[in-house]
């Protein structure tokens, strides 16, 4: 009956050191997510432009442990480089108009699409978007993630996006709410975003144009006619406005592209070095358990049994050495997984370092021409209320 | 009348020119030391935007004896030299009262459109330098996110369906290089547009080496700048910006501005 005892003791604790070990499939996503692109071309008054602001990069964990050599220059990177992996997935779908990617807080759109970084680390990706139209409906506010396996990155080409299927995910899901649209509400949206436009150029003109309800939306309440001169301006500078916000893309572009290479080799060494970490952290668990398991037994055996018995006092010095040599066997383990450790925070350092300059370079390139821009539309404010008060009869002069 | 109206219009114009290219010139000078602060441009892109700025200041001071010329005052806010008043400015005083509400809003029109086409060329200016500071063609995977990651998009989108984006990719990577080359050469070609100075005796370059040379006195001037005994008001205005300027780019540029005017009055 006690032998009976032991072998039950020793073989729970033995299935619950190996329960913590799992075969890992591929991918760890649902499958492949097919791009819904539209089938007919569709005319251009019924397209709606995007704006894509740059990403919230979220925050990483307080502990460096846990951070894992992440760093929030790496995120304030990656803050810059997935809206555009977010407008290229777009553009090729057809649904939309232009598809841009703009500074954050920056400027009304007929779609503004924002996210937050939650989670990214190679191997899983998670995001928060929200996507708002001009009328101020919100259209979605939902968390995608996104995983993959680190042989995902041994056997992809290196210009393959690991994470293509959420980003495939959020773009269906704004094609399937603008496709229960009516085309009168995306006439709507348009003409929202442009007397906005209007009403943040030339307030005199414009401001009582919009309502703003109760909800929170935008109201059109009445419209200009059909050759307002002072509208006519109003849609020349907004042409500029978006003729600025195409050249701070070909900034956005160009760190993007920078960025791609760098990124990819880092994804691709983090994931490896992060899944040999998690290996041999298991193996060094298993081994610990083993170990404390095997202990266990043998002081259970010794108590089980007080009378002498050669047999049961060999088995349970076995134990107690085998115990030790497994225990012994976890640390190690854990040792070399210290070892991975170090390796993923050094390639992040790496990563940092090669990252922070571009990301303070497309920044600076952002801020002078933003800054130039906000200062040009300044000027071009206060001559559109001359213009507006010369049209009108009221006071106004050029000087 | 009629030139009444002619006289006044050129007057109004002037004054609008000038209110435009002092704009620019400002935007540009600020842009300029942004730029150079956060090394930001390269040799070549630094000598191409201070051969710009330095083309706006001497509009500017053209502009400035347009108005002088045109017998009109100078607006305080412009940093026109004072001069003493012409004779015609009461006359002028007289006509600015006599405009109606048409023509001071065409005048208006007119600024808005002449800022509008400032705008653009600036925008176009910056994007000959972003176009000039694409990455090159020298990489692979550089290369694959494409003459838009737009392209790259599509690919990936395309392999989802068959769990294949590796294929794809590789197709995305394939047509974009030869234009990236293009546009390299073409980036290049802008370049020599601050070249105009190469048809000159003394080149941009070998200006600039000089003017780097004497960043430390910044009253010194190049040896083949005469006294300036024979400037007129733009020349002597250029002048004293080249000595002022402290940036030795835009110094050596202001002083190939000075010697390109000289040639074209003397």
């Amino acid at each position: 009956m006690r032998k009976l005892i032991v072998l039950i003791t020793v073989v729970s604790l033995l299935s619950l050191s190996a329960c913590s070990t799992t075969s890992g499939g591929r991918r760890n996503v649902e499958g492949p997510v097919p791009i819904d692109r539209s089938q007919l071309e569709i005319p251009e008054s019924r397209l709606l432009n995007v704006s894509i602001e740059l990403f919230d990069p979220g925050s990483l964990p307080e502990e460096e442990k846990e951070a894992n050599g992440l760093s929030m220059d790496i995120r304030e990177a990656e803050a810059r480089y997935m809206p555009e992996q977010l407008r290229a997935t777009m553009e090729t779908t057809g649904y939309w108009g232009a598809v841009r990617v703009v500074p954050r807080n920056l400027t009304t759109s007929e779609l503004l699409v924002s996210g937050t970084i939650l989670e990214s680390n190679g191997l899983q990706l998670d995001l928060e978007i929200k996507a708002r139209d001009a009328s101020g409906r919100e259209w979605l506010t939902k968390q995608y993630r996104d995983g993959v396996e680190a042989e995902y990155y041994q056997s992809s080409s290196p210009g393959g996006e690991a994470f293509q299927p959420l980003y495939n995910t959020i773009a269906n899901d704004l094609a399937s709410f603008l496709k229960q649209l009516p085309a009168a509400e995306i006439t709507n949206i348009r003409r929202i975003a442009e007397l906005r436009f209007a009403a943040d150029i030339a307030p005199g003109a414009f401001s009582d144009y919009l309502d703003l309800d109760e909800t929170g939306e935008f109201q059109v309440v009445h419209l200009p006619s059909k050759d307002d001169p002072m509208y006519d301006r109003v849609l020349a500078i907004q042409e500029r406005d978006l003729m600025m916000i195409d050249t701070l893309n070909g900034h956005f572009d160009n760190f993007y592209r920078e960025m791609q290479e760098p990124y990819a080799e880092w994804r691709k060494s983090r994931s490896d070095e992060a899944e040999k970490q998690k290996a041999l952290e298991k193996a060094a668990l298993n081994r610990t358990l083993l170990g404390v398991a095997s202990i266990v037994g043998a002081i259970f055996i010794g108590v089980a049994a007080p009378e002498y018995n050669s047999g049961l006092d060999t088995l349970s010095d076995v134990m107690v050495l085998g115990g030790a040599a497994a225990i012994k066997s976890g640390m190690d383990k854990r040792s070399e997984a210290s070892i991975h450790r170090e390796s993923i925070e050094e390639l992040g350092t790496s990563f940092s370092s090669e990252a922070r300059p571009l990301v303070v370079e497309v920044d600076g390139e952002t801020v002078k021409l933003t800054g130039s821009a906000e200062a040009q539309y300044e000027q071009w404010r206060v001559l559109m209320e001359q213009i507006y008060a010369s049209e009108t009869g009221l006071t106004g002069s050029i000087d | 009348m009629l030139a009444v109206i002619l006289a006044w219009t050129s007057t109004d114009e002037s004054v609008a020119q000038l209110r435009l290219d002092y704009a620019a010139l400002r935007a540009a000078q600020d842009d300029y030391r942004a730029q150079k602060e956060f090394g930001g441009l390269s040799g070549v892109e630094a000598e191409d935007y201070a051969a710009y700025v330095a083309r706006l200041q001497r509009r500017v001071f053209e502009d400035c004896r347009e108005v002088f010329n045109s017998g009109s005052t100078y607006p305080d806010d412009l940093p026109c030299p004072k001069f003493a008043p012409s004779g015609t400015q009461s006359a002028d005083i007289v006509l600015e009262a006599e405009r109606t509400a048409e023509e001071q809003l065409a005048a208006l029109d007119e600024m808005l459109m002449a800022g509008l086409g400032e705008y653009d060329e600036r925008l176009l200016r910056e994007q000959e330098r972003i176009k000039a500071a694409t990455p090159n063609n020298n990489s692979g995977s550089g290369d694959g996110s494409g003459d838009g990651s737009g392209s790259e998009g599509s690919d990936a989108g395309g392999g989802m369906g068959g769990e294949g984006e590796e294929g794809d990719s590789a197709d995305g990577s394939d047509g974009e290089s030869g234009s990236r080359g293009q546009n390299t050469g073409g980036a290049a070609g802008d370049n020599s547009e601050s070249g105009e100075s190469g048809g000159q005796p003394e080149g941009g370059a070998v200006d600039s080496s000089e003017g780097s040379g004497q960043s430390g006195s910044d009253s010194e001037q190049p040896e083949d700048i005469g006294d300036g005994s024979d400037d007129d008001v733009v020349a002597r205005q250029l002048r004293e910006a080249a000595e002022k300027e402290t940036d030795p780019e835009l110094k050596a540029k202001l002083w190939e501005e000075y010697r390109r005017y000289k040639q074209g009055t003397g």
